[in-house]
């Protein structure tokens, strides 16, 4: 909740990237079509840059590429174009260059695998666990690979992470299935934890926990921020959740980040017609908040076949003209919010 | 003439063994629904809410059984039905949509197809001069039928949508498909089981409107399913809780989420992050929900309540009714203690929990 402000070094930023996934057809397909593989553009060209402490809030439907766009900060695809920065270098060969501590003080640069720098929290608990291990083990690996060698030390550090997300000594000892779906998604964070990440990934934290339990989850992930000094990509299609826990949010749509900007801003004052219609679709309790809505018509198109432009131009209400289907608006800078949309674009 | 609410539910139980012991998925629900009216069941997985559906359509699996409890229909009990007599009304009277409209169409039949198969086995478009397959104009209504429902939930250019296969709709217009089912025999009661759960944000806010518009141009009531407090106060006229197979609170909409009396409603909507300027810290309930086969005596919600005293612990807790047509199933609006820690909910509106009117139970 608090609002770090960007300024400085981000600590992850990505540039230009573009993830697509082939189709394979068969050659009798691509004989008869006399075309190719079709190709999914996941990521179609996106830049975000993410600062030490913050929690950036990734927003978008099914289908708009924030899993995979988180994926690719993760270091768990390979972009297919552009670049992930860390501390302002380039990762290569999966190794970055660490300039800074926790507290934000230059050190010696010094090459650091990512994964020991970026870890993820999937959205299924049932499923990102191995059945056929204990949360000791599951616990205990990522220490291994973090250097610790001594089984004692690594014994006290399991019951040390198990009391930090809430669990106690007596859990090491059991399987996934015997904890209930928070509990799990507990377990999943002390394992990203156990690397003793800078940046975690969270991809739909929530979404599979009871409403009841998600605020638990939410609240620890709070505190683990503070305590671990963390910096967050929260992916998430609650945006209520997103309001909570984001200090800046990010909306996608089919591939491309349309707004971004401080929580507050930009759910007080949303500025891309789609940042808008998503809000206002919100189902709200009380009767004094809901707003007039606005009903997006049709679904999201396929991002096998993208419209060219904007690609919000097929469901936008208020097109400024033929420039919308023609050419993607750059981001404009307006407040604080960075919004592509010819609406804030020069008018000509 | 005495008046006959279209659906009444009275201490509905169904029971599912299980090697631990029967296991009470519903629980003495009791419920009533006007002509033209909507429901909110809502609820945490588990909590029974489903099960409520299936009972009154009598498609509770076996083992599964429903034991005790009337389920009248325009006053009559579905329950002492033969199956003849209720596959009559399913369907027709009473439809059903589901949560994952992929699993429910059948992948091989074109949507238009699953559609027309409901008017077919109800004979809702039979000139009644010739059997079936024989009777061409029957067939002609049918289609014709078929292109109006689908035209009239949203399905963009039916006629040739009509010959698609379920893959080839997004979720949405798969949820659309489902609605026009359930629609086209112009039933008198909807039962939707989570319909926009799977679904985007702004999806989820075109089918609660398509719902929305059934309801008020064919007078369809609805009981709709869900575990979002937001969605059942947007769209509901009034609204029941259900916790362990029981329903804790139930009221109009503004009652239930305006004045909040069960400790468990409290405590969804504290724990629910809310949009609000300044933020709102949540409140979280602690704990998880319980095993149904193995529910704590008294209270089911006591291991979890911050109110929770002895008494909780002991027998079952009736019923109170807070103010005319709100109820809650907790002790604390008994006299037994006046101090209540509220702190913890305080967040949500300066509630206090009214005085006990009647003991209705």
């Amino acid at each position: 909740m608090s609002e770090p402000q960007p300024n400085g070094v981000p600590l992850i930023e990505v540039r230009g990237i573009q993830k697509h996934f082939p189709i394979p057809r068969s050659p009798l397909a691509k004989l008869l079509s006399r075309r190719g593989d079709s190709i999914v553009h996941a990521v179609n060209g996106v830049d975000l840059s993410i600062w030490p402490g913050e929690t950036v809030g990734l927003v978008g439907e099914s289908g708009s590429g924030k899993t995979t766009l988180g994926r690719v900060m993760a270091n768990l695809y390979p972009p297919t174009a552009g670049e992930v920065f860390f501390h302002g270098e380039p990762v290569v060969n999966d190794m970055a260059t660490v300039k800074m501590d926790r507290s934000g003080q230059p050190v010696a640069p010094k090459q650091v695998p990512y994964y020991r720098l970026t870890q993820v929290i999937f959205q299924n608990p049932y499923s990102s666990l191995n059945p056929r291990k204990t949360v000791r083990e599951i616990l205990s690996t990522p220490l291994t690979h973090r250097g610790i060698r001594s089984s004692r030390e690594r014994e006290e550090m399991v019951r040390m992470l198990l009391e930090s997300v809430g669990l106690n000594e007596r859990h090491a000892g059991s399987y996934p299935h015997q904890f209930s779906g928070g509990q799990r998604q507990r377990i999943s964070i002390a394992r990203a934890l156990a690397m003793h990440p800078r940046f975690i990934v969270a991809d739909e934290p929530v979404s599979s926990l009871d409403v009841s339990v998600q605020a638990q989850v939410i609240n620890l992930l709070e505190r683990l921020q503070k305590e671990f000094s963390l910096t967050y990509l929260i992916i998430a299609h609650d945006l209520s959740v997103i309001y909570y826990i984001s200090s800046r949010v990010a909306v996608m749509y089919l591939g491309k980040i349309v707004e971004t900007g401080p929580t507050l801003d930009l759910f007080t004052s949303p500025l891309h017609p789609y940042t808008k219609a998503l809000l206002a679709a919100i189902p709200r309790v009380r009767k004094e908040r809901r707003t007039e809505r606005i009903l997006l018509r049709g679904d999201i198109p396929s991002p096998l076949n993208p419209p060219g432009g904007c690609p919000f131009h097929t469901r936008c209400q208020v097109k400024v003209g033929r420039i919308c289907e023609q050419q993607m608006p750059p981001n404009f800078q307006v407040g604080k919010q960075q919004v592509a949309c010819w609406l804030y674009g020069d008018p000509h | 003439m005495i008046h006959t609410p279209l659906l009444q539910i009275h201490n509905l139980t169904t029971i599912y063994p299980s090697s631990r012991g029967p296991v009470r998925a519903v629980n003495s629900v009791s419920l009533t629904l006007e002509e033209g009216r909507v429901l909110g069941l809502v609820g945490e997985s588990g909590c029974g809410k489903s099960t409520v559906l299936l009972s009154i359509l009598g498609l509770i699996r076996p083992p599964g059984r429903v034991a005790e409890g009337e389920i009248l229909f325009r006053g009559v009990d579905l329950r002492q039905m033969s199956q003849g007599e209720i596959r009559a009304i399913r369907g027709k009277e009473i439809s059903m949509i589901f949560q994952d409209p992929l699993s429910t169409l059948n992948p091989v039949f074109k949507v238009g197809e699953q559609i027309r198969e409901a008017l077919r086995l109800h004979g809702m478009m039979n000139s009644g001069r010739l059997p079936w397959p024989f009777d061409r104009q029957t067939g002609r209504r049918e289609r014709e039928r078929v292109l109006q429902v689908m035209a009239e939930v949203g399905i963009p250019s039916p006629d040739d949508r009509y010959a698609a296969y379920p893959h080839q709709f997004s979720g949405g217009m798969q949820q659309r498909a489902l609605i026009a089912i359930a629609l086209s025999c112009n039933p008198a009661l909807l039962l939707a089981d989570e319909p926009t759960t799977a679904l985007d944000v702004t999806i989820q806010a075109q089918i609660l409107d398509l719902m929305r518009r059934i309801n008020r141009e064919h007078g369809t009531a609805i009981i709709l399913v869900t575990h979002d407090l937001g969605v059942a106060a947007e769209f509901c006229d009034s609204i029941a809780v259900m916790y362990a197979g029981r329903i804790v609170e139930k009221g109009s909409v503004d009652q239930v989420v305006e004045n909040p009396q069960h400790p468990y409603t409290r405590g969804l909507l504290a724990s629910r992050p809310r949009i609000t300027i300044p933020k709102e810290p949540i409140a979280p309930i602690p704990g998880s929900v319980p095993d149904l086969a193995d529910l704590p005596a008294g209270c089911p919600f006591s291991p979890r309540c911050p109110l929770a005293q002895g008494v909780c612990r002991e027998g079952p807790v009736p019923l109170f009714e807070v103010t005319p047509g709100h109820t809650s199933r907790c002790l604390a609006h008994n006299d037994f203690r006046r101090d209540y820690d509220w702190a913890w909910t305080d967040r949500i509106e300066p509630g206090h929990i009214t005085d006990i009117r009647t003991l209705i139970e």
